[in-house]
C-alpha cells in the first residue's frame, strides 16, 4: 500500500470526490501540463512484466492558452503524446470535505501508443506500460555474464545499465551472493532470477522508482481490509478454486558451485496435516503430490534453494482460492499487498479471509468500477 | 463613448451588434509602441484577453476591433497595455456598459464579429446536468458509497434543446451562415434566464417550416451542450465591412474624401 495520511482509508467507506490529474514528460522535461483526461483506466498487475498498464482517453485538442490549442494526437516526434521516450505521470486525487486534495500516484507511463483521428474528431487514446519495459526492451545483445557479492546490488546493476539515472530502492530482507552465471539475451528475466533466489520481487512502483521488495507471506501485515456491512468498501465478492492451478511442493533446482558437483536441490512440501493440500496419498486423506519445478541458476546452497522453495510455496498452494472482489476504489493499493477480506458483517472473525491482491484495475472516471482479483494466502509448514 | 482619460483607449458598445468596438488611438500613447495587448475583467469572473489582441503587432500603436464576447447587462472594464520592442510604455483603463441589446438570443461566432446574429427564442428545453460519477452498493447492508468527480463542479456541461425563430430570407440566411462557419457558439440570451449565457457545442440543427411558404419566419432547433471557451484567433469589427463602405461610397476619391485615414474608415469616424 502507497503511504497515504491517516484519514485517507476512512474516507473511502463515505462520499467522496475524486480528481485525475495526467501530465507528460520527456527526460525530465515537463512537456504538457494538465492533460484533457476522459476516461480510461490504469491495470495493475503482478503477473506482468509491466506491472502498471495505462490506457488514457484524451480530448482531441489539448488547450495551450485562453484562444489557443494544439492536436492531441501527434504528428511530429517531439510532440507531447508522442511514443519517443515521452511518459505520463497519472495522478488521483481525493478531495476532502474542507477542499484538500490528497494526490495518489497512478504511475509513470513510457507512452506506447496513441491512437485517434487525424480529423480531431474524436477521443484520442493513449496507452502506456511502467518503466519495466525500458528494462525489458534492452536485451542483451550478447551473452552476459556477471557474478557479485549481493543480487540486490547487480539487480540495480542491470537496471542502471538501461536507465542510469533511476532510483533503485530495495526493502527486501535477504541477499545473496551470486556466483558467476551467464543469461543469453533476457535481461528481466535475469532480474527476475536473482529476485527469485532472493525471494523478492522487482517492479517499477507508481513514483517511477524500482523496487526491490520481499514477495509477500502469511506474515505480511495486511494493508487494507475490505469488508461488507455499515463503514465497509465491499461491493461483490465471487469465489472460484480450481484444481488445475494448485501445486503442494515446490522444488528448486540451482546450479553447481563447481564443474565437479552435482547442481544444488531445494524443496517445500505441504506437510501441514490440517492443510487441505497436504502433500501425500489421497488414500490417506491428503491432497496428492503435485510438485512445481523452478530452475535458478543463481542459487548455489542448498539452504538458499529450500529458502527459495518454502517461499515460493505459499503462492502456489493461495492459487487453490481466488476472490475476485469488486470494491470502491483505493488509488493507494498495490499488487502483492496483503488484504483481509470480510463478506460476512455479522461474523468478521469468522469470514475473514487474508488473500494477497493479484490485480487490479483502477478506473480513471468517478464512479467506475473497481475489479480486484487476489487469491488465498495460506500459512506453510 | 467612454475614453480613457489619457485618451489612449476607446470602447463604445453597440447594441445593433451586442459588441463593443475598441479603437486604441495611437497618437496618445506617450512613447512610440508595437505591440498592444487588451484585456476585458467582468465583475466576479477572471480577467481574459480580447480575442485577436492577447499580444498584437500594432503600426504606430492603432488599433481598431470588436470585442463581442464580452458578458452584456453588465459593466466591462478594458485595459490596453502598449509595449515596444518587448519594454512597457503604458496602460490605459476604460469601463463601458453592454446594456441595451435587444430581446432574444445572441448567436456569435468566436473572432468573427460580423457573424452575430440575434434569434427570437420559441421554446427552451429543460436544462439537463447529470451527474458525473456513481453510487457503490455496499454489500452487506453497508448503504451506498457515492463518488462523484472535483472536476467541473462533479456535473456534466448542460444540455438543453432551444428552439428558435428568424425572419425568412435575410434572417434564415443569416443564421445559416453562422451554424456553417461553426457549431461552437457563444450564445447571449437577453430577456430570459432559462439556459446560461456562455459558449455551447451545436450538436443538432433542426430547420423547419411550421406553416406555408409565405410564412415570414423559419423554426430552427438546436441541441446545445456547454463547453469551454474555443480556440483560435480572428478578429473583426462589428458592422464595418468591404459591402458597408462600397454602399456609403461610391468611388475611391469619395472614401478618400470622407475619412482622412483608412483608421477613420475603420473606427467610422
Amino acid at each position: 500500500m502507497l503511504p497515504v495520511s491517516a484519514g485517507y482509508l476512512a474516507a473511502l467507506a463515505a462520499p467522496q470526490q475524486v480528481t485525475v490529474r495526467a501530465d507528460v514528460s520527456k527526460a525530465g522535461v515537463r512537456l504538457f501540463s494538465g492533460l484533457p483526461v476522459l476516461g480510461g483506466s490504469v491495470v495493475v498487475d503482478a503477473g506482468s512484466i509491466t506491472r502498471r498498464r495505462l490506457t488514457l482517453d484524451l480530448a482531441p485538442r489539448m488547450s495551450t492558452g485562453t484562444y489557443t490549442d494544439i492536436p492531441t494526437l501527434p504528428r511530429l516526434p517531439g510532440d507531447p503524446l508522442n511514443l519517443y521516450g515521452q511518459e505520463i505521470t497519472v495522478q488521483h486525487g481525493l478531495t476532502y470535505p474542507d477542499g484538500s486534495t490528497e494526490w495518489v500516484p497512478l504511475g509513470v507511463f513510457r507512452i506506447d501508443s496513441p491512437k485517434g483521428s487525424l480529423l480531431d474528431d474524436g477521443p484520442v487514446t493513449v496507452t502506456g506500460v511502467s518503466r519495466e519495459a525500458f528494462v525489458a526492451d534492452a536485451r542483451f545483445t550478447a551473452p552476459y555474464t556477471a557474478s557479485s557479492a549481493s543480487a540486490q546490488s547487480l539487480i540495480g546493476t542491470l537496471i542502471h545499465e538501461v536507465l542510469a539515472t533511476v532510483e533503485v530502492a530495495s526493502s527486501a530482507s535477504m541477499d545473496r551472493r551470486v556466483p558467476r552465471t551467464t543469461w543469453d539475451e533476457d535481461r528481466w528475466g535475469a532480474i527476475t532470477d536473482l529476485a527469485d533466489s532472493i525471494g523478492a520481487v522487482v517492479y517499477a512502483d507508481p513514483y517511477g522508482r524500482f523496487v526491490i521488495a520481499d514477495a509477500p507471506t502469511v506474515d505480511t501485515a495486511p494493508a487494507w481490509t475490505v469488508a461488507a456491512g455499515e463503514g465497509g468498501v465491499l461491493v461483490s465478492a465471487d469465489s472460484s478454486a480450481t484444481r488445475s492451478r494448485i501445486y503442494n511442493a515446490v522444488i528448486v533446482r540451482g546450479g553447481s558451485p563447481s564443474a565437479d558437483v552435482a547442481p544444488v536441490l531445494g524443496s517445500a512440501y505441504d506437510l501441514d496435516s490440517t492443510s487441505a493440500t497436504l502433500w501425500g496419498d489421497p488414500a490417506d486423506g491428503a491432497f496428492g503430490m503435485v510438485p512445481y519445478f523452478m530452475g535458478l541458476p543463481t542459487v548455489t546452497d542448498t539452504a538458499q534453494a529450500d529458502a527459495v522453495a518454502a517461499a515460493n510455496l505459499a503462492k502456489q498452494i493461495g492459487a487453490a482460492s481466488t476472490l475476485d472482489l469488486s470494491t470502491v476504489p483505493n488509488a493507494a493499493l498495490e499488487a502483492l499487498d496483503v488484504v483481509d477480506v470480510i463478506p460476512d458483517a455479522d461474523d468478521r472473525a469468522g469470514s475473514v479471509r487474508r488473500h494477497v491482491i493479484d490485480s487490479f484495475t483502477m478506473p480513471l472516471t468517478a464512479g467506475g468500477r473497481f475489479p480486484v482479483s487476489s487469491r488465498d494466502l495460506r500459512a506453510v509448514t | 463613448m467612454p475614453v480613457s482619460v489619457d485618451g489612449i483607449l476607446e470602447a463604445t458598445f453597440d447594441a445593433s451588434t451586442a459588441s463593443v468596438l475598441l479603437v486604441v488611438v495611437g497618437s496618445e500613447w506617450p512613447s512610440p509602441v508595437d505591440m498592444i495587448t487588451i484585456t476585458r475583467t467582468v465583475a466576479g469572473e477572471a480577467t481574459v484577453p480580447v480575442r485577436g489582441v492577447e499580444s498584437r503587432v500594432v503600426a504606430a500603436g492603432y488599433y481598431v476591433g470588436s470585442d463581442h464576447e464580452m458578458a452584456l447587462a453588465t459593466t466591462v472594464t478594458y485595459v490596453v497595455a502598449g509595449s515596444f520592442e518587448g519594454s512597457d510604455v503604458a496602460t490605459a483603463t476604460v469601463a463601458e456598459s453592454t446594456t441595451g441589446a435587444a430581446d432574444g438570443l445572441w448567436l456569435k461566432v468566436a473572432g468573427a464579429p460580423d457573424l452575430t446574429v440575434l434569434a427570437r427564442t420559441r421554446t427552451v428545453s429543460e436544462v439537463a446536468s447529470p451527474t458525473i460519477g456513481g453510487v457503490y452498493q455496499i454489500a452487506g447492508g453497508g448503504g451506498s458509497v457515492a463518488q462523484t468527480s472535483a472536476q467541473w463542479s462533479g456535473i456534466e456541461s448542460d444540455s438543453a434543446k432551444v428552439g428558435l425563430s428568424v425572419e425568412t430570407g435575410t434572417g434564415v440566411a443569416r443564421l445559416r451562415a453562422v451554424m456553417a462557419a461553426s457549431r461552437i457558439l457563444l450564445l447571449q440570451p437577453v430577456g430570459f434566464t432559462d439556459i446560461d449565457a456562455g459558449w455551447y457545442f451545436v450538436g443538432t440543427v433542426r430547420r423547419s417550416n411550421p406553416a406555408s411558404e409565405a410564412y415570414a419566419r423559419r423554426w430552427f432547433d438546436l441541441d446545445i451542450q456547454r463547453t469551454g471557451v474555443p480556440a483560435g484567433q480572428g478578429s473583426g469589427i462589428a458592422g464595418v465591412t468591404w459591402a458597408a463602405l462600397m454602399e456609403e461610397c461610391a468611388t475611391w476619391a469619395d472614401v478618400a474624401t470622407a475619412y482622412a485615414t483608412w483608421f477613420d474608415v475603420l473606427r467610422g469616424a
